[in-house]
């Protein structure tokens, strides 16, 4: 369609518009992440002056953020694992086998969206410092307690079901004549089928891992094992720290996020589905 | 080798009762055709066979070994799904072994048996495909290597052909008693195409509600059915059945149609005085002549359907209709008077209350 000159313009307004709104803050923390001169807190330039690196050098080596950068990365390279394993296998069994006290189950994994963080911050704290049988410890204080809360999440649970409800009963029937069992059928069948919903989930459950700043305060309290969010904070409140410091460490803490994203967005690959059964 | 039994088999889902009772012998190398209206427990049965289903009581068995409580895998049987059920994510090679490669067959094997498959299947240039590259009946075809490739003991088919466009189905069809001739596996085919189950069926079993009806060689089923439902489900045109009484005449039966018209039945025997019964003459054992006649039962064409090699006359006699087919064209047009004339010999009898087949002597 031949558009005229005014809707040309008016357009192209529009899409300037939308990318100052969204792409605006962004570029004004990467500048001033860059810019020597120092800002004060609230304040970020629009371009670098005199542009340098030494903030970053300076969270690197005086902040030592890669200690952070390290415990956010190792959390959430573990946890979205398992948490896309967990719910994938969930999923399988509420949208294909039929047992005993499905929709409890059901609501119950619903009901978990409910609730929010702060309402299950108290009774989370005592199981996390509640001593496990055989081991005499608690995983107070441990990676462990800032992964297992997360593994099971009720969101990327959901998504899956939905998308294996999807897929055609005769592929499994297919397979089982075919002389797959059940653990096979779910790899081999299953799984390569929901590929693009895994791809879903993995990013969304990336990033509500990378963002979890609650579950870190109360499970660890050994600055050590702090994460990216919960170290942010504590900067941010930090009356000696550059607020261009600050501001490099926050651009530290994006990257992955972006990454992850480019990376796994490549990954969609739509359109499997088809041709799998006619008509 | 490869012998299939059931046994007092029956199915329900929750409280529905699906398959009632259904006992059945397949023998080795047989093809059996399963047929029977939408919703008669076709599928339900095949799947009971494959081990799809449980039965929930009776048994199977195959190769006279009880596979009632066996897995699919362990019943060495292989499946061609209505749908063909390819893995979307799997070229057609990976596809056609797969069973092999999860029993764990040499990677050299499988490609030599999938190669050598796909070769008689004309399906070698579409090895590297995926599924969604391929025509629907591209797709038929590999859902039919994948079960060939396996060399089972059976196959199984659900309504394999109902997907393809009439020519291509019929060519299917064509090709499906070749493979059948050629490897002489037993063969367990659902359709509810009935010039399907005629053209392919050593042995025809006619479902109905989850009731075995009758079973049997197509021709028997063709000319000597139990019941009415049978005779009707068998047959295109179907075959005329009209209301009738029975009168006796000394030793000779004859029916009494409700238009007056009285045609002899036989001997008389076989039948009652006043007795209810339909009168089952199929449309190419009715012969016509022009105008009115003595013997008969007197029509008027309501439509001619003319297909080049067949000819259907419909016509309206008093209170009932009549079909008439032949080979040969004649100059028969709608609005004609005319005189139908049933091949007595061919006549077949049924009881009008329960359906049931009346036999005649001379029906031997
Ligand atoms: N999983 C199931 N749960 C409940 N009822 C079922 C189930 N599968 C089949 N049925 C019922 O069993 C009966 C037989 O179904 P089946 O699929 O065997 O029929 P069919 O002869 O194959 O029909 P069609 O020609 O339409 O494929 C139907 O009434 C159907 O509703
Ligand atoms: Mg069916």
């Amino acid at each position: 369609m031949k558009m005229t000159l005014p809707q040309r313009i008016a357009r192209g307004l529009v899409y300037a518009l939308l990318l100052i709104v969204f792409c605006g803050p962004f570029w004004g923390i990467l500048a001033t992440a860059f810019t020597k001169n120092t800002v004060q807190p609230g304040q970020l330039v629009l371009w670098p002056s005199n542009p340098t690196f030494d903030h970053f050098i300076y969270a690197w080596s005086e902040v030592k953020i890669w200690i952070y950068l390290f415990n956010s990365l190792f959390v959430v390279a573990i946890a979205t694992v398992l948490q896309t394993f967990v719910s994938a296998l969930a999923a399988y069994a509420l949208a294909r086998k039929r047992f005993r006290g499905a929709a409890i189950v059901s609501l119950a994994i619903i009901s978990t969206m409910m609730l929010p963080d702060e309402v299950i911050a108290i009774p989370l704290y005592l199981i996390l410092h509640a001593e496990l049988p055989l081991l005499h410890t608690s995983i107070y204080n441990t990676y462990a307690a800032m992964i297992l809360p997360v593994v099971g999440w009720a969101f990327s649970v959901f998504l899956l079901t939905e998308f294996m409800k999807a897929i055609p009963r005769d592929l499994e029937d297919a397979a089982r004549v075919d002389g797959a069992n059940e653990l096979q059928i779910f790899w081999r069948v299953v799984l390569p089928l929901v590929r693009p919903a895994l791809g879903t989930a993995t990013i969304f459950g990336f990033l509500m891992i990378w963002d979890q700043y609650l579950l870190p305060l109360i499970a660890v309290d050994d600055r050590n094992l702090y994460t990216l969010p919960v170290i942010l904070r504590s900067l941010r409140v930090d009356e000696v720290l550059q607020q261009n410091i600050f501001i490099a460490v926050t651009v530290v803490a994006t990257v992955p996020c972006i990454v992850v994203y480019l990376l796994l967005q490549k990954q969609f690959n739509r359109g499997l589905m088809s041709g799998a059964v006619k008509g | 080798m490869g012998s299939v039994s059931l046994h007092n088999v029956n199915k329900s889902f929750k409280a529905v009762d699906v398959i009632h009772d259904v006992a059945l012998e397949i023998e080795d190398g047989e093809f059996c055709v399963l047929i029977g209206p939408s919703g008669s427990g076709k599928s339900t049965l095949l799947r009971i066979i494959a081990g799809l289903e449980e039965v929930s009581s009776g048994t199977v068995s195959i190769n006279g070994k009880d596979v009632t409580e066996l897995a699919p895998k362990q019943r060495d049987i292989a499946m061609v799904f209505q749908t063909y059920a390819l893995y979307p994510q799997m070229t057609v090679a990976e596809n056609m072994g797969f069973a092999l490669k999860l029993a764990g067959m040499p990677k050299a094997e499988i490609a030599e048996k999938v190669k050598q498959t796909a070769r008689m299947l004309e399906l070698e240039p579409l090895l590297d495909r995926l599924p969604k590259a391929l025509s629907g009946g591209q797709r038929q075809r590999v859902s039919m290597g994948r079960a060939i490739v396996r060399d089972p003991s059976v196959f199984l088919f659900d309504e394999p052909l109902s997907n393809l466009d009439a020519k291509l189905r019929v060519q299917v069809r064509g090709e499906i008693a070749d493979l059948h001739k050629r490897l002489g596996t037993t063969s367990i085919y659902v359709t509810h195409d009935q010039v399907e189950a005629m053209t392919l069926g050593q042995k025809i079993v006619v479902l109905w509600d989850g009731r075995v009806e009758q079973a049997g060689p197509p021709l028997t089923l063709y000319n000597d059915p139990v019941n009415t439902f049978v005779a009707s489900f068998l047959g295109t045109p179907s075959i005329n059945l009209i209301e009738a009484r029975v009168e006796l005449n000394g030793g000779e039966a004859a029916a009494r149609l409700t238009d007056g018209a009285l045609l002899p039945l036989g001997a008389a025997q076989d039948f009652t005085e006043g007795q209810a019964i339909l009168y089952g003459i199929r449309p190419e054992h009715v012969g016509i002549v022009a105008g009115r006649q003595e013997g008969g039962i007197a029509a008027t064409i309501h439509a001619v359907e003319n297909t080049g090699s067949d000819m259907v006359i419909l016509s309206d006699a008093q209170g009932f209709r009549v079909s008439a087919a032949f080979k040969e064209q004649r100059p028969l047009e709608a609005g004609q008077i005319v005189t139908l004339i049933p091949d007595h010999s061919k006549v077949r009898v049924f009881d009008a209350e329960s359906g049931k087949r009346i036999r005649r002597r001379e029906d031997g």
